[in-house]
This record gives C-alpha cells, sequence and structure tokens, in this order.
C-alpha cells in the first residue's frame, strides 16, 4: 500500500480534530445562548468511528497490484466523524429574575457548557491534531528517503 | 530480475514491512480519540527471518542454483511471500472509553519505525552502488 | 623482479612464472600473488559477512543497527580498493604488452 494509504489515514486524524476545534469554538461562542424561555444552546459534540472506507472523505489513490500482495494494512481507513450529537447532561437553571427569558419563578435556563470543560478538550484536540501532523511528516519522510535509492 | 538476490529482496520486504507499520501507527494515531478502539500493529520480522533462513538452505542444498535461480522454476522464494500482517491488539483497555490508544506510545513507535526504515534504505542504496562499481569498475 | 605479469594470476604464481618467484615460494613467503588471492578470499568472507549482518538488519535481529551499517562500510570500502588495484593492474598489464620488444 506503500505511502497513500498512511496519507489519507492521517489526513482523516487532522480532519476529525479540526472539526472537534470547531463544534469546541461553537461551544465557547455559544456558553449564554438561551433559547427562549425554558430552553438554551445544547453543547454539541463529535461522534468519532474507526472508518470502514466507504464514503471516505480522503480517499488517496491506493493503487492494487505489484508489492501490495497479501497487505493488510489496506483495509485501514483511519477515523471518519459519524455526527455532531447533543450533550444530554441536563441544563442549568440560574436565578436570574429580571432576564427576559426567566420563568414565571425568575429561572433562566442557560447552556450546560462548562468552560473548564471546553477548555480541556481543545487542549485534547490540538494535541491529537499535531500528532496527526507528526504521522503525516513521518510518511513524507519515509517516502522521501525511499527515493534516495534511485537518486 | 537482475539483481535479484536473497538479500536484495529480503531488503525490499522489509521495506514494505516498515511502510506497513507506519499506515498502522497513522491509523492509531487518527483514531486516538475513538471509542472502543482497539490500536493495530504489524507484524513481519520472525516472518521475513525464518524465510530467509529456509531460501538460504534451499540454495545451499541445490547446486546449480544462481543468485536468481527463482525465474523459470517453480520454486517460489519464500522471501517474496512473506506479507506483512495487521494484527488487532484487543486485549487490553487503556481507558474509560474502550480505547486502548496511547498517544505517546504510539508517537515513539512512529519514531523508531522511521529510524528502521531509513537504515534498510540505506543498506539497500549502498547495495545497489556497489553493483553499479561491480558493473562499470570504477 | 619477484612479480611478471604473463598469464592470470594464480595462487602458484602461474605458468611461466620467473624463477624469483619459484625462490620466494620456496622460502615460505607467499609473494605478491600470494597477497593478492588471500586479500581477494578476505573481501568475499567480509561482503558475505556484511550481507548477513545486513539481513538481520532488516529482520530486527540486530540490537545495533550500526553494526550492519559499519561492516557494510568497510566491506564496500574494500571492495572499492580491489577494484582499484584490478584497474591499476590491468592498466600496467595493459602498457606492458603495449611496449615494443
Amino acid at each position: 500500500m506503500g505511502m497513500y494509504a498512511a496519507l489519507g489515514i492521517s489526513a482523516s486524524g487532522l480532519a476529525a480534530e479540526r472539526l472537534r476545534m470547531d463544534v469546541i469554538a461553537n461551544n465557547l461562542a455559544n456558553a449564554d445562548s438561551t433559547n427562549g424561555v425554558g430552553d438554551a444552546y445544547r453543547r454539541k459534540a463529535v461522534a468519532m468511528a474507526e472508518s470502514s472506507g466507504s464514503g471516505a472523505q480522503f480517499s488517496l489513490p491506493r493503487p492494487a497490484g505489484l508489492g501490495s500482495a497479501g497487505d493488510s494494512s489496506a483495509d485501514l481507513h483511519g477515523v471518519a466523524v459519524t455526527g455532531i450529537v447533543e450533550d444530554p447532561t441536563p441544563l442549568r437553571k440560574v436565578y436570574e429574575p429580571g432576564h427576559p427569558d426567566a420563568d414565571a419563578k425568575g429561572y433562566v435556563t442557560r447552556p450546560n457548557v462548562d468552560a473548564v470543560v471546553e477548555m480541556t478538550d481543545m487542549v485534547a484536540a490540538t494535541r491529537a491534531f499535531q500528532a496527526n501532523v507528526t504521522a503525516f511528516e513521518a510518511t513524507k519522510s519515509m517516502a522521501k528517503d525511499a527515493l534516495r535509492i534511485i537518486n | 530480475m537482475f539483481p535479484d538476490d536473497l538479500t536484495t529482496a529480503v531488503l525490499t520486504r522489509a521495506m514494505a514491512g516498515y511502510s506497513a507499520r507506519n499506515t498502522a501507527i497513522a491509523n492509531n494515531i487518527a483514531n486516538a480519540d475513538t471509542p472502543g478502539y482497539k490500536r493495530v500493529d504489524v507484524s513481519f520480522e520472525s516472518a521475513l527471518a525464518g524465510a530467509v533462513d529456509a531460501d538460504r538452505q534451499r540454495l545451499r542444498m541445490d547446486v546449480g542454483a544462481s543468485i536468481s535461480a527463482w525465474d523459470g522454476s517453480d520454486v517460489t522464494r519464500r522471501v517474496d511471500e512473506v506479507a506483512a500482517n495487521v494484527m488487532s491488539t484487543d486485549t487490553t483497555t487503556m481507558r474509560v472509553d474502550g480505547s486502548n490508544v496511547d498517544p505517546d506510545d504510539e508517537m515513539a513507535r512512529l519514531s523508531a519505525n522511521q529510524l528502521a526504515s531509513s537504515t534498510v534504505v540505506s543498506l539497500l542504496d549502498k547495495r545497489f552502488a556497489q553493483f553499479r562499481t561491480a558493473i562499470t569498475g570504477r | 623482479m619477484p612479480f611478471m605479469p604473463s598469464g592470470p594470476i594464480t595462487a602458484a604464481g602461474g605458468p611461466g612464472a620467473p624463477a624469483g618467484a619459484a625462490k620466494a615460494a620456496e622460502s615460505g613467503d607467499p609473494g605478491f600473488a600470494g597477497v593478492l588471492s588471500s586479500a581477494i578470499s578476505g573481501l568475499n568472507g567480509q561482503m558475505v559477512g556484511s550481507e548477513r549482518l545486513a539481513e538481520q538488519a532488516a529482520t530486527g535481529q540486530l540490537a545495533d543497527p550500526t553494526v550492519a551499517l559499519v561492516a557494510v562500510e568497510q566491506a564496500d570500502l574494500a571492495f572499492n580498493t580491489a577494484v582499484q588495484v584490478r584497474n591499476k593492474l590491468v592498466e600496467g598489464w595493459q602498457e606492458i604488452s603495449r611496449m615494443q620488444v
């Protein structure tokens, strides 16, 4: 399978982590968004699963033939985002009687977004993104090494 | 195909094995946050070592064998049949979400694999240069 | 002159070897031909050994792959030396064979 499979796999990881960062940014931006009386923005998260290859976003050409005999690393396809799901933890209720979205008792429903959790998640996503970049560079470096044979 | 002697074949198969391992590690890194994902790895070294021994034995026993005795005969060279097998390690669990990927471990394996690959490429490079010297006499 | 190229260089000094070489062989001195042949067989052993080490490095049987790299480089240098020696010998032979006698 050579280099193409590994590049596509790392690219899928980069895309997944970037989407995760986008969702985190969205959570932070909407940390105070209410949605009428009794409702508010719900924290979103990214659901990831190992990609099976079908409908893969980054399907670089994977030539079969010489050199791929019995090489089962062809079955690896990286990661795929299966969807953006809402966090089911209950929304917070904060006592703010003057707020336009306060209910009869004066409570405003606020999003279930915790800034600390989002920051931690952001660090994790950044680390994972960098790890995928390193893997990408490693693949490139191995390919360049192999080119030396005919140079 | 010249020069397709046993040592060159071993080095070439090893390169393919390292490339497959690189793909497996890339998959682990991409799925580092996938719940329930188990890391994969590639095994080929012991199979390759066994194949080299078997082929060398056969070369020794077949007195008429030349360097590339494999063309035209129906004896396949074991070394050429060594495939890099992807194995999943589904016995260990690292985290609450069921994944057993340790990103730091994967990075270390990535580097080690790269180094091993570079070594073999250098050896192959030198080998071809030697053939060239022998052919051109310079 | 202990060495006169008059045929293929063999361990025994070759056909038509001059008296000097014969006398040298008698006294136990291998002579230039002997030195060359032992150097060549040593080279083959060295190259085969470095080949085995390279295979072991590829199959992960070496704890330190630099052993293989050093051995391969040494064998390569020895090989190149032998090639250069051969070239010089061929050159010398051609020059002598061009001499008007």
